[in-house]
């Protein structure tokens, strides 16, 4: 009888044939359609340079070096990252330091380590590793995360990442990183209003050098009122009204805060200490933008804003994204024969915006067939978190899926004038071997957790 | 530890239901999104793209030549260069750049060109900033065409003259269109030529042709890529003139020699009203500005030839000739005593010298006035001026060129309803004369004296023989065309002919004298309160035996004595016409 409970073919199915067909097949294919729509629409994009063949060959390099990694990555346990977790942070920040100190600088941006026969942006990889370390801290103090002190760690250590990849500088990544870590505490349990009081301070931050820069090339001038002129003053240059303004702020605050306190109305101090928060980060990012950047820099911050100010800059690159995704209508103009990625209006079309040149010459049905192929990717992650054998593998599917999520809204938002310009690839069809080789990184770890969803 | 754990776990399920479902929302926003862009503002972006993609130079088209008589052209095209530029996808820095080397190879049309451009980046389109420039900095600029980004350099047919400055009041110059033009004119577009003044104004509508256009491909920094399609433009229809170069340009050069170098000069043919010459001096250089031209003392845009009104002196002679054969009841023979002086009333009238006995012969071939002073008397105002207005003075001659003036006949009528006193026999005297209110345009001596050489057909006069399309099809044909009668009996005009024949072998048009030809003539002076007499010379001309198949007038402005400034002119349209035996040799 007992022998009847564990039938023979079970025991006769061999460790080979029970790992193929636990693999997700499906992700792993989807993958590969996306990669190789991409190469397809990189050749389109780079064929008027006559240097194409130079592209699909880095493009297959990478990719090739992307499946192996993905192979590798599955037949290791991802356990093994929980043990390292913290390991592999320290490993990421060092990653970014270096390239602080060592990087190449392209187009303005120090964010290149060269390795002689090519470039690496360890910024596409160090996002995963961020992932990684949260998803270890997270399943290590789950506890901790119902109160507000439990958030501060690894929002710290989101921190040291975003400070250091804004110094680069580079926008595009702290659009991706801090949505992650949103959606990573928030299904771990993170309390909403705490998560909502960050969201706050970090929208503030990023929010008050908007507005500054904004008011700056406006032409926005007020006349009239002397409060007026001196807010206006504050939010534009980094000078005595600047300082006088946000000190005394935090000091009303607190003396309010106080007096409130006094009248039995107690506020708790959580939300004083996020309050300061917000106009300290938000000051110093303010004042950052005004030392670090330059003025095309600050001018692309806000074209997203006002796409007018400035309409043969960024604005002018949104505008012709736009027209080239519109002109491709249902069917598309065929293939290299986008008049707007063929005659450059389209910019860095092989690169960023390589939706809109999908858009362009595939049509609407190609590119609702991307971002549903997109979206298939996003949806076997969070699938793959739900049906994980423990809780670490959770996490970091979820992680690696909002990665993938974010990033794909964030790009093919951008392209379609729905978010700010600032230069995000579109993870697998973009052209770029560091950002394919950390997609690819993703997956493999993702059909890792997978493969291991029952005992092997 | 199990049970908080289990619920952490249900928890971290509902949530990322939560998280799915708003990534999936997020997702369906950008397909929206996409629909949206691509569906529903699909054809609006496209023409956007098109209009990204393509840029439109329209060409101008060749105007129609204008040729004379003899097939000689006057009016042709030339080829030229002018600049285009637009303004799309070319940033302010570029543009400066551009605009510096533009200016470095055309330093003297910098504002225009800063204009121009200027234009060009407000309304987004292709603006020729520049034309007929000259060829050493075209080829330049087509040569540097890779660093001026938006630049280009094409060929276009401009207005030629074969004969520098010639009959310009009669043939006019084409300009750029002006916007008061431009609202009148819907088929127009801003940067068009158009004819201003005279035939190239006229005949705009068969001269002008059809535009043509190039479509070019361009890429993001205005380079073109290449022609998408060209409609190549068609030339404008040719007019045919009556005119003859030879002719014509014996009269304008007759008259830039002339003592004041004003006046005008009309040749017509006396067989059709065709006109031959038509010039007016000085002329007009079109390069001039306007305003300077308006002020200039010798009037320069004033058509002297078909608007200008004179007083004819004795040419009018003529008339009182015909109307005094006709009569037939004076006796040509007929002596009267000139001493210099007529007395009419209280007033004294004078001639131009002691003629001493004339007869009718010759007081007409010495232009005696006090004989004629006394035909007038004879005849009467009535008279004269029916036989004027027979002749065509006081009425347009109806040539197809704008602006003609009427003239002057005046009459006793006239005088009562205009002047509002009576006739008195002064007012004949000076009328026997040409003199007093009567006023007549050059056309109309022309006209005259073409009545006289016929036998009395008014013909209308006309420039324009033919308009032929470009592919030889006869658009339009003059045929001349009969406005009035000189009713005269055969043996008067006989007699007429004789006396001014006689006027021309032994009188005051001896300067006429072709013994190979038969020519009969009158010199004019006319005193006028403005200043110096006008000259004037009338004459015919033709072989002996023909019909005269020539008729012309020449006037003199304040020219003084009309047989010693117009005359050499009239003998030099004839020596035109007819080349002496000798100076062919």
């Amino acid at each position: 009888m007992t022998l009847a409970i564990y039938p023979k073919r079970v025991e006769e199915e061999s460790w080979l044939k029970r790992v193929l067909r636990r693999v997700d097949w499906t992700l792993l294919g989807v993958m590969l359609m996306l990669i190789g729509l991409g190469v397809v629409f990189i050749y389109s994009a780079t064929a008027p340079s006559g240097h194409s063949g130079d592209y699909l060959i880095r493009q297959g390099l990478a990719a090739a070096a992307g499946i192996l990694l993905v192979l590798l990555l599955s037949i290791l346990p991802y356990q093994v990252l929980r043990t390292y977790s913290y390991g592999i942070y320290f490993l990421s920040v060092l990653l970014l330091l270096a390239v602080l100190l060592f990087g190449t600088r392209l187009r303005g941006t120090r964010a290149w380590l060269n390795f002689y026969w090519f470039y690496f942006q360890p910024v596409e990889l160090t996002k995963l590793l961020l992932a990684v370390g949260l998803a270890g801290y997270v399943d290590r103090s789950l506890f901790d995360l119902g109160r507000w002190q439990g958030l501060f760690t690894p929002f710290l250590m989101l921190g040291i990442h975003l400070g250091l990849i804004l110094l680069q500088p580079d926008f595009s990544s702290t659009l991706v990183l801090f949505p992650m870590a949103f959606i990573l505490l928030y299904t771990a349990g993170a309390r909403v209003n705490h998560l909502l009081a960050v969201g706050a301070l970090g929208a503030l931050s990023l929010g008050i050098p908007l507005v500054s820069t904004y008011l700056k090339f406006s032409e926005f001038r007020a006349e009239g009122h002397m409060v007026r002129l001196w807010i206006q003053q504050a939010f534009v240059e980094t000078n005595a009204p600047f300082f006088q303004f946000w000190l005394g702020l935090c000091l009303l605050l607190v003396v309010g805060w106080w007096f409130l306190r006094q009248w039995r109305i107690v506020i708790p101090a959580f939300y004083l200490v996020s309050t300061l928060m917000v106009v300290v980060v938000g000051v110093s990012g303010s004042f950052m933008v005004k030392s670090v950047l330059k003025e095309y820099q600050r001018k692309r911050l806000i074209a997203f804003v006002n796409p007018t100010l400035d309409p043969q800059g960024a604005g002018y690159n949104i505008l012709q994204s736009e027209i080239a995704i519109g002109s491709g209508r249902l069917f598309g103009k065929g293939y290299l024969s986008g008049s707007q990625a063929q005659l450059g209006f389209l910019p860095e079309r092989h690169t960023d915006f390589v939706f809109s040149l999908i858009a362009e010459e595939g049509g609407f049905f190609l590119a609702l067939i991307v971002l549903g192929l997109y979206f298939w990717i996003v949806w076997r992650a969070f699938d793959i978190a739900y049906m994980s054998r423990d809780r670490f593998g959770r996490w970091l599917a979820i992680s690696i899926g909002s990665l993938f999520a974010v990033s794909g809204l964030v790009n093919v938002g951008m392209v379609m004038g729905l978010m700010p310009v600032t230069g995000l690839p579109l993870p697998f069809v973009s052209y770029g071997g560091s950002s394919l080789v950390g997609a690819c990184a993703g997956i493999g770890i993702l059909m890792s957790i997978h493969l291991r969803r029952y005992v092997l | 530890m199990t049970e908080s754990l289990s619920l952490s776990d249900v928890r971290t399920e509902g949530r990322l239901k939560i998280v799915v479902f708003s990534l999936a929302t997020g997702f369906v926003i950008l397909s929206l999104r996409l629909f949206q862009l691509q569906v529903i503002h699909g054809s609006e972006m496209l023409r956007l793209a098109e209009l990204n993609r393509t840029q439109t130079i329209s060409l101008r088209a060749p105007r129609g030549t204008i040729i004379d008589s003899r097939g000689e052209i006057l009016l042709d095209n030339a080829p030229s260069f002018s600049v285009f530029y637009s303004a799309l996808s070319i940033t302010q820095e570029e543009q400066a750049a551009v605009e510096k080397e533009l200016v470095m190879w055309l330093p003297d049309r910098i504002l225009l060109i800063h204009r121009k451009m200027g234009e060009a980046r407000r309304t987004g389109k292709t603006v020729r900033i520049l034309q007929d420039i000259p060829r050493q900095p075209a080829l330049a600029l087509i040569e540097k065409k890779l660093s001026l980004p938006g630049v280009n350099i094409i060929a276009e047919p401009k207005r030629r003259s074969r004969f520098g400055l010639f009959a310009g009041h009669l043939l006019g110059y084409v300009d750029e269109i002006s916007p008061r033009e431009l609202s009148r004119r819907d088929s127009y577009h801003l940067g068009q030529t158009i004819g201003k003044s005279g035939l190239e104004k006229v005949y705009e509508e068969y001269l002008h042709g059809l535009e043509g256009g190039l479509r070019f491909e361009m890429d993001a920094t205005g380079r073109h890529v290449r022609v998408i399609n060209q409609i190549l433009p068609k030339p404008g229809m040719n007019l045919h003139l009556t005119l003859d170069r030879r002719l014509q340009e014996a009269a304008e050069r007759g008259l830039q020699n002339s003592s004041t170098g004003r006046g005008a000069a009309v040749v017509l043919d006396p067989r059709t009203g065709a006109v031959k010459a038509l010039a007016s001096y000085p002329e007009y250089n079109v390069a001039e500005s306007v305003a300077s031209l308006l002020v200039h003392p010798d009037l320069p845009l004033f058509d002297r030839a078909v608007q200008g009104t004179y007083p004819i002196g004795s040419i009018f002679k003529i008339i009182d000739s015909a109307a005094l054969l006709e009569e037939g009841q004076w006796d040509p023979h007929r002596v009267i005593y000139c001493d210099g002086m007529f007395r009419s009333g209280k007033k004294d009238f004078a001639c131009w010298k002691k003629h001493g006995r004339m007869d009718f012969w010759n007081a007409l071939v010495w232009s005696c006035n006090v004989y004629f002073y006394n035909v007038g008397l004879y005849l009467g105002p009535d008279r004269l001026e029916q036989c004027a207005k027979m002749f065509g003075m006081g009425r347009r001659t109806g040539i197809d060129i704008p602006g003609e003036s009427a003239g002057l006949l005046p009459g006793i009528a006239w005088k009562k309803e205009v002047a509002r006193s009576s006739w008195f026999d002064g007012d004949t005297v000076n009328f026997s004369i040409g003199q007093g209110p009567v006023l007549a345009t050059p056309i109309q001596v022309a006209q005259l004296m073409s009545a006289v050489a016929n036998g009395g057909v008014i013909w209308k006069p006309y420039v324009l023989q033919r308009i032929v399309s470009a592919d030889g099809k006869v658009r339009l044909q003059n045929n001349p065309q009969k406005t009035g009668t000189v009713s005269l009996a055969k043996e008067t005009w006989e007699r007429l002919w004789t006396g001014l024949q006689r006027v021309v072998v032994e009188g005051t048009a001896r300067s006429v004298y072709r013994a190979d030809l038969a020519v009969g003539g009158k010199t004019g002076t006319a005193q006028n309160p403005h200043g110096e007499d006008h000259a004037w010379f009338g004459c015919y001309a033709g072989i002996p035996g023909e019909p005269p198949s020539l008729a012309i007038a020449v006037f003199v402005e304040n020219g003084g004595r009309g047989s010693a400034a117009a005359g050499p002119i009239a003998r030099s349209i004839i020596e035109a016409a007819f080349p002496s035996p000798e100076k062919k040799l």
